[in-house]
């Protein structure tokens, strides 16, 4: 499998009037096709910088990276825009890319039909389910058919119910428009449901403690729960946390 | 269930009724106080006027056709000065949101401007475009203007982070950061700066008139002050009130609109 992107010993240093605070140090990892990578790490600890360097919000002040994917990004709220629609919303990145072609429009629209929002098109954000919203979202950022998804703690916003299914659906998504997948979070047994492979960051400034694979990889996060074996790997990624 | 949202609808009216009813009974009582007060003279008429001296000069100067002149003067004037700083406001401030690094070094400059008081520029204004509508409107226009620039910068600074950071991902420029998202983000707040612009508006253009003195209703309310004429200011003041109040309806009728 090839590499979609490579981070080569990555630093990052924030400046500020106060001094200096380093956030990253030394942190080398890859994402292949079609894998689903997760980073955990104590709160603050620069997980989410770690994005912004791979999207290039930020430059990071020492290493390397070496990317071939196209990024999607999806946020801890859903950032939808309240006065648009649902296919106002999915079409809005063609819009500011000055993409927006008949052929584009047309996927847009397959995708909001392919899962299942078809009859919500007309509808406003405020008017569907924090679960639903975060669909939209996430299928706003297929428009653009990305192959590596970059996901911010894209479920820390949802209740805990909600949470589950929309892991599911999410997982659901993304393996079927076959793309990589990188997410930032917290919560241990999210990192195990969806992913392939763990990184587990130390406290600020934050560096690759351990990484950690799942086995079970071909299960779904509802099943990967009911797996004998989960409650081992939570124990051991929680084990290697330091808080 | 439906006895019962029937019953909550019938409630609700009720108390809107009520609350109209009492709206318009203290507005009668209070005029038809006002009247008394004056007639047993516990209340000087000649300093306070009367609703009834105030509704006969009305008449008459409706019938004398001097009245709609003034009314139409101040009016044109108030709106010119609304429309042009309102627009030319939000302009400037959006030329200060595309160039954040001018906004730094001009935002002293907007408070100390803010904070001067805006009659002390009344005179050199009326030097600068003359002792006529010119002049007066751009008085008016100097009493909102700023105000409308900083409190428009600061709807536009407190956008939702998530939404920039989502702009800022997919690479938008930051003209497209302010057409797309910044401006339909802020549009309760103009649209609510407006409604302030409107008080602005009339004291300026009152403000201008007294300086010009030539017409308006302003112009009433200095003459008949001058004159010791006060059922004239009385008029001045609650024909002030009406056209307000007329302006406010139409700005809530626009709001409700876009709903």
């Amino acid at each position: 499998m090839s590499e979609l992107v490579k981070l080569n010993r990555i630093s990052k240093t924030f400046y500020s009037m106060n001094g200096e605070t380093n956030v990253i140090s030394n942190v080398s990892f890859s994402i292949d096709e079609n894998e689903i990578v997760s980073i955990i790490g104590p709160s603050g600890c620069g997980k989410s910088t770690i994005l912004n360097i791979i999207s290039s919000l930020e430059e990071q002040n020492e290493g390397e990276i070496i990317s071939n994917a196209k990024l999607g990004y999806m946020f801890q709220k859903d950032a939808l825009l309240p006065w648009r629609n649902v296919l106002d919303n999915v079409i809005f990145p063609l819009e500011i890319k000055k993409i927006k072609t008949k052929d584009n429009i047309k996927y847009a629209i397959e995708l909001i039909d392919k899962y299942g929002l078809s009859s919500f098109k007309k509808h406003y954000p405020n008017d569907l389910s924090g679960g639903m919203k975060q669909r939209v979202s996430l299928i706003r950022t297929l428009v653009l058919r990305p192959n590596l998804l970059l996901l911010d703690e894209p479920f820390s916003a949802l209740d805990a119910q909600t949470k589950l299914f929309v892991q599911e659906d999410v997982f659901k998504i993304i393996k079927n428009e076959k793309i990589s997948s990188l997410i930032v979070t917290h919560d241990i047994s999210e990192a195990i449901a969806l992913s392939n492979r763990i990184i587990i960051l130390s406290k600020r400034p934050c560096s690759i403690v351990k990484i950690i694979n799942i086995p079970f990889v071909n299960l779904s996060p509802s099943e990967r729960r009911k797996h004998k074996d989960f409650t081992l790997l939570f124990n051991e990624v929680f084990s290697n946390l330091d808080e | 269930m439906i006895k019962s949202y029937k019953e909550y609808l019938r409630k609700t009216k009720r108390k809107k009724m009520i609350t109209l009813f009492l709206q318009i009974f203290i507005l009668i009582s209070f005029i038809f106080l006002w009247e008394i007060l004056t007639r047993v003279n516990l209340l000087n008429p000649f300093l306070v006027s009367s609703p009834l001296r105030i509704t006969e000069l009305l008449i008459e100067m409706i019938k004398s056709g001097e009245l709609f002149p003034h009314i139409l003067v101040t009016t044109k004037e108030m709106i010119f000065a609304l429309v042009l700083s309102s627009i030319s406001g939000i302009i400037i401030a959006s030329i200060l949101y595309l160039f954040p690094r001018v906004n730094d070094i001009l935002d002293p400059y907007l408070i100390t401007l803010n904070a001067i008081p805006k009659t002390a520029l009344g005179p050199i204004l009326i030097i600068y475009f003359g002792t006529n509508e010119k002049g007066i409107i751009s008085i008016a226009i100097s009493f909102s203007i700023i105000i409308t620039v900083l409190s428009c910068l600061s709807y536009f600074n407190n956008v939702d982070k998530n939404l920039i950071k989502m702009m800022k991902v997919l690479n938008a420029n930051r003209l497209q950061l302010l057409l797309k998202v910044v401006f339909p983000s802020s549009f309760e707040g103009l649209l609510s700066q407006l409604k302030v612009n409107i008080g602005l508006s009339w004291v300026g253009v009152i403000v201008g008139e007294f300086l010009v003195s030539r017409k308006g209703i302003g112009y009433l309310l200095m003459y008949g002050g001058q004159t010791f004429k006060l059922d004239l200011v009385m008029l001045g003041i609650i024909i002030l009130s009406i056209i307000t109040l007329l302006l406010n309806i139409i700005i809530s009728l626009l709001i409700k609109r876009r709903h």
